[in-house]
């Protein structure tokens, strides 16, 4: 598993980094924590110790996602990094049992509502709605919660060799980059198109 | 007058077999429940419907209304003029090619509605206030709103979508589309009916001081905003409508709130007897929770199905009778039946 180092110094990310951030190559792969581990390592560090066994799937969900943006970084910036020889380590997985994808509708003093579309059972439309406690969320997934904010959420199991499985459940709410220019000018492009063919201009 | 199910629709025969549909629903097959309507009663939508009214783009309002206007080949589209602004579109469109953003269904309903137009080289027609919108027969067809003022404040509000800070993906999400929602004044044969849509107060208020709007008043009444409070306003019952008018209502349901509350039946009983709802909003099946019981989440979330059995209130009065027959059907209910 290959992976990128965004040379964007001094910026904080984590246990075991000196700076930049890391971007996958690979976009859709599931990652592991032995990938993890590699993501998190510093370049030039031989024996990383960060400790991902705290790790939740929230974090690994929200890599997964990250990294499948595939974020545009200058070639000079990029560090192969090469996955260490680290102890085989039993793997967490998760079993989901239902999956959902929510748009938030309302928020409340300590809950929010959404309407959820269940990709579970491949429903086209949103038959579901959930008030939901803001106890869910990471503070930093509170601080995303809007109208209009959209989320997966997974329930499931967990499990991991030699211990009893575990129900989960994960809500994540992705970051997206900002509206670009580009996308304004493609915008412009449709609005002039219907104004043409309306005969308005 | 159909809903709610995902929303609400309301079906209007305006004579000579030439039929208008407001709003849009879809029913259990997926398909706008309008024509599953028209379907049933054996007509055409093809070549019957000539005129199709988005009175806002609302999520339940608006389901399955792009297959609709594109079934219904000889149906003119009408919305509100706010969303002929280039700015609005360009955002639209500019969001809805943007990876992980997403439209409301209501905004993705209107930017396929209005790609299509544009393939038929079609123009909407636009509503504003006191516009005739429609005339064929002896129907006539007036959008009542919205206004300048309620107009000039959208596209104000228009810049507000537009975000160069990284953000959670959304859904876009116009500023208050109830404000811009789209009254309709239908005339046919001598008998009125006034179309609500979500209107709120301060629109309805611009609407009963307007002086160009239609003269006359109405014997059937949709109430807006699902009989809330926020579209109350008394003066349009004592200057636009009859005493004890006909008045329809399709509920509406979000987590543990529900509109009509027990209050707002009980004001608009206060006002007409022959009040009717489109549905009966504590039927809605409630989902089993086993899965989330067998979570750590226990009560921190509640989970509902929206899946509200549908109903239809159907009004019928021929040229020259003077009172209307009612007939409901599915879970529709007499409105006093909702505050027992």
């Amino acid at each position: 598993m290959a992976f990128r180092l965004e040379s964007t110094a001094g910026a904080p990310n984590g246990p075991g980094t000196s700076a930049g951030s890391i971007v996958r190559e690979n976009p859709g792969e599931l990652i592991h924590k032995e990938g993890l581990r590699a993501m998190w390592a510093s370049p030039g560090d031989p024996s990383p110790t960060a400790d991902t066994s705290s790790l939740g799937y929230h974090e690994l969900q929200r890599s997964t996602w990250m990294g499948s943006q595939g974020r545009d970084v200058p070639q000079e910036c990029l560090v192969d990094i090469l996955p260490p020889s680290v102890p085989q380590v039993p793997t967490p997985t998760l079993h989901p049992l239902q999956e959902w994808e929510g748009c938030v509708t309302e928020i409340r003093s300590d809950e929010f509502v959404a309407d959820l579309l269940d990709l579970t059972a491949g429903d086209a439309v949103e038959a579901e709605e959930a008030v939901i406690s803001k106890d869910e969320l990471s503070p930093e997934d509170q601080a995303r919660l809007a109208i209009g904010s959209f989320f997966w959420w997974v329930v499931g199991y967990e499990a991991s060799l030699g211990s009893a499985r575990k129900h989960v459940s994960l809500i994540v709410f992705p970051d997206l980059p900002p509206m670009t220019q580009a996308d304004l000018d493609r915008g412009r492009d449709w609005a002039d198109w219907l104004y043409k063919r309306w005969g308005l201009e | 007058m159909l809903g709610p199910g995902y929303g609400e629709s309301a079906v209007v025969h305006m004579g000579g077999g030439e039929w208008m549909v407001v709003d849009s629903c879809t029913g259990r097959n997926g398909e706008p429940a309008a024509l599953n309507y028209l379907d049933r009663i054996g007509v055409d939508p093809r070549s019957a419907v000539k005129m199709i009214v988005a009175t806002h783009w609302h999520d339940d309002h608006t389901r399955g209304m792009s297959r609709m206007v594109q079934k219904c080949e000889s149906a003119r589209f009408c919305c509100a003029a706010a969303l002929r602004d280039k700015e609005l579109l360009a955002v639209v469109d500019g969001l809805a090619g943007k990876t992980g953003f997403r439209m409301s269904n209501g905004t993705r309903e209107i930017r396929a509605i209005f790609s299509h137009l544009a393939e038929r080289r079609t123009q909407p027609v636009w509503a504003t206030a006191s516009r005739r919108v429609f005339q064929s027969g002896g129907c006539t067809v007036w959008s009542l709103s919205p206004g300048d003022e309620m107009l000039g404040w959208f596209l104000l509000s228009i810049g507000s979508l537009i975000s160069t800070q990284e953000m959670s993906p959304r859904r876009v999400l116009p500023p208050s589309p109830n404000e811009l929602s789209v009254v309709l004044w239908v005339e046919c044969s001598g008998a009125i009916a006034l179309l609500g849509g979500d209107l709120e107060r301060s629109g309805w208020t611009a609407i009963v001081g307007e002086r160009t709007r239609p003269e006359g008043r109405a014997s059937v009444f949709k109430v807006p905003h699902h009989g809330s409070v926020t579209a109350d306003a008394p003066e349009v019952w004592r200057r636009m409508l009859e005493p004890e008018p006909f008045a329809v209502l399709a509920p509406w349901r979000r987590g543990d709130k529900a509109l009509p509350t027990p209050e707002d039946v009980a004001r608009i009983l206060s006002r007409t007897t022959t009040a009717f709802a489109s549905a009966d909003p504590k039927r809605s099946a409630k989902r089993p929770d086993e899965l989330l019981a067998r979570t750590p989440l226990g009560t921190s979330v509640r989970l509902r199905s929206k899946r509200v059995p549908s109903g239809l209130v159907r009004l019928r009065r021929t040229p020259g009778e003077k009172s209307w027959r009612v007939d409901l059907f599915g879970s529709a209910r007499r409105l006093s039946e909702l505050a027992a």
